[in-house]
């Protein structure tokens, strides 16, 4: 494995751990994507490895993509942020977001809000999929509403319910028109989810 | 068979004027007693498809005058009679006599002199469910006898036949090792009844359901299995993977090989798509189901057109696609069950039971594997994601009770032969908002006859517990067993590291060559599936 030694980070790539994540060999899973696993992701230090090997080790994309699912799983999510910043290849990013999920700061709402504006639908729509998951997710499951990609509205539609957020409810309303019948279905579903009485009045 | 011809012929002799008979193995037959169409008498064969002399090419290509596929039949000329063979465009019939071709698309018509005793005839089919009406005319008194000379189909294997041979790959790398599993595997089942495939070998590809399914073809005292090659070819080109695993552990004499389909594969033509339900009221064979969504997301074409004309197990297609893999056997499978009237029980994921399990159990109960798993480190942590549980209840509504709801009406099953399973599943980041196993997939279970001949269930061990060796302290195992019928033996696989985490189960890891039910004749009791 090529690897290229940093002297813009502090980490040690050079440690016992490090080399440990740095030589891991990804799986084939049974959907097809590769996968990093083993004991040494459970290392302390396997983030910011992982991050490292992100940025500094020349890869196939598919390897580069399951290095970015070991780093999501880790849920450091200043790591995350950093790798999104240097990362452009939805292949890529697409996975990392999901390492922002149970995160609840504001730096990485602010990344998952500017993937939002992505120009890839997959992006978006797995940025809203994230946001479903934060509590603090509310104003930008709104944004997310007036997607033009169905697959992203309903995913936003569906989020807004999960978190109980009840000024969402007003933006869901006219999505209840919407002419995709699956993002009517998660619109309809959130206002029951926020005010059942009231969605029954809709109805 | 012949005994039965002869028996019959001197029973006429003694009692009355002889008159044509034909044997064959659904009955001996007269002019008088012999129907047609759909209710003539029946030759079955298997069709002479495979390579018994190992020279590379097909028997019937080769038109050797002798050979185990023949399928006899007699025919008791009284008088002088006539054959007639009538075979459809592109139907591959024949029959023989002493070694003779008399009868082919080429050679409808011959003759046979009269004689006292059974005329012995071969018929020969060179395909899947290959037909030709032979009729027999007495000469001298006009009477006729219409016999169909049929090959069988493909028959798939189901979980209620014995097991012949399980097949695993003992795999120990950087993500970890299955010795617990394969380790059970050779101890609970018979000798030889276990094939150890190869890691290196076959690239670590571990998916062994994926890449084949096995089947028979069967006729009176005559079995030949089939082993379908998918076109999945180890998640790879040709040769990656276990791509060459049937040829080099399964085919030859006796055991063919069939590959249908063609172009990229999708994760729907892995076989752990394609399943088989037991005998249902119907279908004393079963019924094959399927994940697709009819587009993308959908087996080949080439193998959803063979499969359908096989006729016997009509297929049936379930929707899949809410899942990362997307495979049926990720959330339901079949187990035997002798108290049942139908002989077994459908097990199907159930979140709402899991939910209970869970919201019984105290909050601070710690789980080990699900914290280095999937970043929940207790049950609580489970339960307080509001996103999850949200998520599950809505696939429960969504997928999983409108897909028991369809699964039950195809199959004509009641409430009382579903086994509902604790189970959720969380999304795959990056996959579409699909689902994967959360707790480990029971369903995704194998079934095997042990070495003392009880059918045990090997399942995935749900590790719902802090302590590993304590099994009684996890609600989710003694859900599972207090549910199974009590005279299964359940044994409990760890398939953690290299199969749960690799987005698959124990089924997903194995194979199982079956035995054909005892009654297998096709040619009697689903006679009525095939068309004429």
């Amino acid at each position: 494995m090529l690897f290229l030694l940093s002297t813009a980070l502090a980490f040690d790539a050079t440690s016992p751990a490090a080399e440990a994540v740095l030589d891991m060999e990804p799986r084939t899973t049974r959907a097809g994507f590769l996968k990093l696993q083993g004991p040494a992701l459970e290392h302390p230090d396997a983030a910011e490895a992982l991050a490292w090997r992100l940025a500094h080790v020349e890869e196939p994309l598919e390897v580069q993509a399951a290095v970015a699912r070991a780093l999501a799983a880790t849920g450091e999510a200043e790591l995350v942020i950093d790798a999104l910043a240097g990362q452009d290849h939805p292949e890529v990013r697409g996975p990392l977001l999901d390492g922002l999920r149970r995160a609840d700061d504001a730096e990485s709402l602010a990344a998952l809000r500017a993937e939002l504006s992505s120009d890839h639908v997959d992006l978006r729509m797995e940025a809203a999929r994230v946001l479903s998951y934060r509590a603090d997710a509310g104003p930008a499951l709104v944004f997310a509403l007036y997607d033009p990609a169905p697959e992203v509205r309903g995913t936003a539609a569906r989020g807004i319910g999960w978190i109980d957020y009840d000024a969402g409810f007003d933006a869901l309303v006219p999505l209840l028109g919407d002419a995709d019948p699956e993002v009517v279905k998660h619109a309809d579903r959130s206002l029951d989810r926020l005010d059942a009485a009231r969605a029954a009045e809709l109805r | 068979m012949l005994l039965l011809a002869l028996a019959c012929t001197q029973s006429a002799d003694d009692n009355e004027a002889p008159v044509l008979q034909v044997v064959t193995p659904d009955g001996d037959w007269t002019p008088a007693t012999a129907g047609t169409g759909s209710d003539s008498p029946i030759v079955p064969g298997v069709p002479n498809i495979d390579d018994d002399d190992g020279d590379g090419t097909q028997d019937f290509a080769q038109g050797v005058s002798d050979d185990p596929e023949f399928a006899e039949f007699t025919v008791l000329p009284v008088n002088a009679s006539s054959l007639s063979l009538d075979v459809g465009e592109g139907e591959l019939v024949r029959v023989w006599k002493n070694g003779e071709l008399i009868l082919s698309d080429a050679l409808p018509t011959a003759s046979l002199n009269k004689n006292k005793k059974p005329v012995t005839l071969y018929a020969e089919f060179g395909d899947y469910l290959a037909v030709g009406i032979l009729t027999v005319t007495d000469d001298v008194t006009g009477e006729s006898i219409e016999v169909e000379l049929r090959g069988a189909p493909l028959i798939l294997n189901h979980h209620l036949q014995p097991s012949e041979l399980v097949a695993s790959m003992p795999t120990n790398s950087q993500w970890g090792d299955n010795d617990q599993m394969i380790e059970t595997f050779e101890s609970v089942l018979p000798e030889g009844g276990f094939l150890r495939v190869k890691e290196g070998r076959y690239q670590g590809d571990v998916w062994v359901q994926d890449e084949i399914e096995f089947g028979t073809l069967t006729a009176e005292d005559h079995r030949v299995d089939l082993v379908i090659d998918s076109i999945r070819n180890g998640q790879g080109g040709a040769g990656a993977g276990l791509d060459d695993l049937a040829e080099d552990e399964f085919e030859g004499p006796d055991f063919l090989l069939g590959e249908w389909g063609e172009g990229r594969a999708t994760s729907q033509d892995s076989f752990g798509n394609l399943e088989i339900s037991p005998p249902v009221e119907g279908y004393p064979f079963g019924r094959i189901y399927y994940g697709s969504n009819g587009g993308r997301y959908a087996p080949a074409d080439g193998l959803v057109e063979f499969l359908e004309s096989q006729q016997v197990q009509d297929p049936f297609i379930l929707d899949a696609t809410w899942l990362c893999v997307g495979h049926v056997d990720e959330y339901q499978s079949f187990i035997p069950d002798a108290s049942s009237d139908k002989g077994f029980k459908l097990i199907w994921s159930d979140v709402p039971s899991a939910i209970a399990l869970l919201e019984s159990m105290d909050p601070d109960t710690k789980l080990p594997r699900y914290r280095s798993g999937h970043g929940y480190a207790t049950v609580g942590d489970i339960l307080e994601d509001n996103g999850l549980m949200n998520y599950n209840e809505e696939l429960q509504e969504d997928y999983l009770d409108p897909e028991l709801e369809g699964f039950m009406a195809e199959l004509g099953l009641s409430d009382e032969d579903v086994i509902k399973i604790p189970a959720l599943f969380e999304e795959v980041g990056w996959c579409g908002n699909t689902a994967l196993a959360l707790i480990p997939g029971m369903a995704n279970l194998i079934v095997a006859e042990d070495a003392a001949g009880q059918t045990t269930l090997f399942v995935p061990d749900p590790f719902f517990r802090t302590s590993e060796s304590d099994y009684a302290s996890d609600p989710i195992v003694q859900s599972f067993t207090e549910a199974m019928p009590s005279e299964l033996r359940i044994e409990w696989i760890d398939d953690w590291d290299v199969y749960h985490l690799g987005m698959g189960e124990v089924h997903c890891g194995t194979n199982v060559v079956r035995t054909p039910a005892d009654d297998a004749t096709w040619w009697l009791d689903a006679r009525h599936l095939i068309s004429e």
